[in-house]
């Protein structure tokens, strides 16, 4: 792992944090003291043509992806096989990680298009 | 894959060689965290795909998850959620205020404010005659 790369992850581990403490007061607060009837047609007053709203939510699915899976990434780099043993063992993690990271990105992607599809579909932003 | 269940094992001998405080905030914020990594997929997909079919299905899957079952589900998630994010601001001090000599006071501080939370979420889910 490029060491500074590893600095920028650990960095923005701390900032999505603190958008996800800000964005999960919202999101908690909102869906249970405020407006805690879930109905489709309450969630679509609210959010359709609101740029506030649009957002909110796109910030907060960034954030929680991508410290959800950085995160995840963080754990399983610790117990995928460290291979001290040789420098073909020490390949074999490095393309572990590697593949291990990619299929995390694509997982996050896919999950992110995901949401912001259902997010377009219904809050008709001009 | 045998060296994976190796790394498990030492995992086991690290906790028990280092029975502090913050090895045990450490392990419980790897588990919360994983916990919440895979409520964020369900979240996004059981609700996102109701939400996207509209009004009928969404509605639906919101009274069903009125049942008790869910209430009780749900009083786990905050929880873990207040567990997660109070040891995370204990983290964040630590590493940007520069109280790391500090960090097992801040912990019992959270602590309490981990039991306060709870207390008010117990209230506010299953107390009748509060509302």
């Amino acid at each position: 792992m490029n060491s500074s790369l590893a600095w920028f992850r650990w960095f923005l581990q701390r900032i999505t944090a603190l958008i996800l403490v800000a964005c999960l007061a919202i999101h908690l607060v909102l869906l249970h003291f405020i407006a805690p009837e879930r109905k489709f047609h309450l969630v679509l007053e609210r959010i359709q043509g609101n740029k506030f709203w649009a957002f909110f939510y796109i910030a907060f699915l960034l954030a929680a992806l991508f410290h959800g899976l950085n995160g995840t990434y963080e754990i399983l780099e610790d117990y995928l096989p460290n291979g001290q043993a040789g420098a073909a063992k020490r390949k074999f993690t490095g393309t572990l990680k590697k593949l291990t990271g990619w299929f995390l990105w694509i997982l996050g992607i896919a999950c992110f298009v995901y949401g912001m599809m259902v997010l377009w579909k219904w809050t008709n932003l001009k | 894959m045998i060296n994976f269940f190796k790394n498990l094992a030492d995992l086991k001998n690290d906790l028990n060689l280092n029975r502090n405080t913050g090895t045990f905030a450490w392990f419980l914020h790897r588990v919360t965290g994983l916990l919440l990594t895979f409520y964020i997929f369900m979240h996004l997909v059981v609700l996102g795909s109701e939400f996207w079919k509209g009004p009928g299905s969404f509605n639906d899957l919101m009274g069903r998850f009125e049942q008790p079952l869910f209430k009780f589900l749900e009083f786990g998630l905050i929880g873990v959620i207040s567990f997660h994010l109070i040891n995370g601001l204990r983290i964040i001090l630590s590493d940007f205020l520069l109280l790391t000599r500090a960090h097992k006071k801040i912990f019992w501080i959270g602590a309490v404010i981990f039991i306060a939370v709870m207390i008010i979420t117990s209230i506010i889910f299953f107390c009748p005659y509060c509302k």
